[in-house]
């Protein structure tokens, strides 16, 4: 279950903070895009679990010191929505740029103002760019969440390996884990082409 | 002077220390069809750019329907107006692209009918009527649920016409609308162009097809090198063509 709710939060606050980086990211002016660029370039280029180390060790500390305590379940949906956030926010920023310039100045023609050009002429196409790599993002996550075991998550993997020790199917835990996370991402993939057919136009 | 629609003073556009074009002047009546010529880099889609505040301008003054656009002063400067009154000063223009530039994840109709509920807050009922109602009108009846990408050209082109004269513009732009158009479909939209001349729409055209502009203007306006070369009546421009920068010019067409 803690699989679940750490894959499902970081997915849901990923995807709402990426799509915000990525629209700052493409708009913003360069002092205000600056901040932005560093954090996702930063995030994006160390290893997921130097990430859940850090949020585990260095920002709980911190925080401990001014009395909030992070369980380790928090600490590890705070590391993997780092990530996706990042993640979102480059698929975001590529999908708006790539989207012609024509299609704003027609928007403007029309007397739109930029937050609707915005509403209903770029945001409905880069979510059809978006989607796809947003799936794999989403399945990157639940993976990722296997690595939570390593600050004392109990999730699957971890509870795999003490079934493990006290018995001698290994093979069979390992395969029954391999198969629940095969459901879970093919349902998210199935999700994903859902969503992918109302974006697409 | 209240018979003019548009008066543009002395206009000068610059990019940086690129100059584009300096010193233009141009009057446009009501009703109106105005076309601009010139060779590629004279200024001519820049000069609609900055009518449709897309550009910003450097010195100069548009007049559009008696009222000053894009530029006031404040304190005795030369200033842009925000955002919000630029879009609102738009809105009296219409402008079509050589690109076409529909938005691709709307039908025809929803393209059409956008600003309408959007800008000028419309019930989406009336808009459609509206909207219906134009797509008619350019001949594309049938194709109001289809989506740009299932449109020809030609079609797209004139789904773009609608788009900007549901709008209700003073003013209609057309900026080489059939530049990228394969050559037969290219009749389709300079009909439909020439309809809205007939129906009394002011118009300021740039193009490549001259036997069009001869055969649709009311007056001519050959740009080069930046500035407004020479003005006249069709007959003037392409028969009489007393300048030698224009009789060069024209004769790499086949007018």
């Amino acid at each position: 279950m803690n699989m679940v709710t750490a894959t499902f939060f970081a997915i849901i606050i990923g995807t709402t903070l990426g799509i915000l980086f990525g629209f700052i990211l493409c708009y913003g002016n360069k002092y205000v895009k600056f901040p932005f660029r560093l954090y996702v370039d930063f995030i994006r280029g160390i290893p997921i679990l130097v990430t859940i180390f850090s949020i585990y060790y260095i920002l709980g500390f911190l925080l401990s010191r001014v009395g909030i305590n992070l369980t380790n379940l928090q600490s590890g949906i705070i590391a993997l929505s780092a990530l996706s956030t990042a993640q979102v926010a480059e698929i975001t920023r590529g999908a708006l740029q790539s989207i012609p310039k024509g299609q704003i100045e027609a928007g403007k023609t029309i007397g739109l103002s930029f937050d609707k050009i915005f509403v209903f002429i770029l945001f409905p196409q880069a979510i059809a760019q978006i989607i796809p790599p947003w799936i794999n993002t989403a399945t990157e996550m639940t993976k990722g969440s296997t690595l939570l075991s390593l600050i004392g998550v109990p999730e699957l993997l971890l509870t795999a390996h003490q079934l493990v020790a006290t018995n001698t199917r290994a093979l069979l835990y390992y395969m029954f884990i391999g198969l629940i996370f095969f459901l879970v991402n093919t349902l998210i993939q199935r999700f994903g082409k859902f969503l992918e057919k109302k974006a697409s136009f | 002077m209240t018979d003019l629609l548009l008066k543009i003073n002395n206009l000068k556009k610059w990019y940086g220390t690129n100059k584009v074009f300096e010193d233009v002047c141009l009057e446009v009546r009501p009703k109106e069809v105005v076309s601009i010529i010139g060779s590629s880099g004279s200024g001519k889609t820049t000069l609609l750019r900055c009518i449709i505040l897309l550009e910003e301008f450097q010195g100069g003054s548009i007049i559009l329907d008696g009222k000053e656009i894009g530029y006031h002063i404040v304190n005795g400067k030369r200033k842009r107006h925000s955002e919000k009154v630029i879009s609102s000063q738009r809105i009296l223009t219409g402008m079509v692209f050589q690109s076409f530039n529909l938005f691709p994840h709307l039908t025809a109709l929803k393209n059409v009918v956008l600003g309408l509920i959007k800008v000028k807050h419309m019930d989406k009922s009336e808009a459609e009527k509206i909207g219906i109602k134009l797509l008619e009108r350019v001949g594309l009846g049938e194709k109001i649920h289809s989506y740009p990408s299932k449109l020809s050209g030609g079609q797209q082109q004139r789904v773009a016409i609608a788009r900007a004269i549901a709008m209700n513009p003073k003013i209609m732009l057309f900026d080489e609308v059939t530049s990228a158009l394969d050559p037969e479909l290219i009749g389709e939209v300079l009909n439909v162009i020439k309809q809205l001349a007939e129906d009394g729409t002011t118009m300021l055209i740039v193009t490549h097809e001259m036997r069009f502009a001869y055969e649709v203007s009311d007056k001519v306006v050959f740009m080069d090198a930046g500035r407004i070369a020479d003005v006249g009546t069709p007959q003037e421009i392409f028969i009489e063509k007393k300048l030698p920068r224009l009789k060069e010019f024209l004769s790499t067409f086949n007018v």
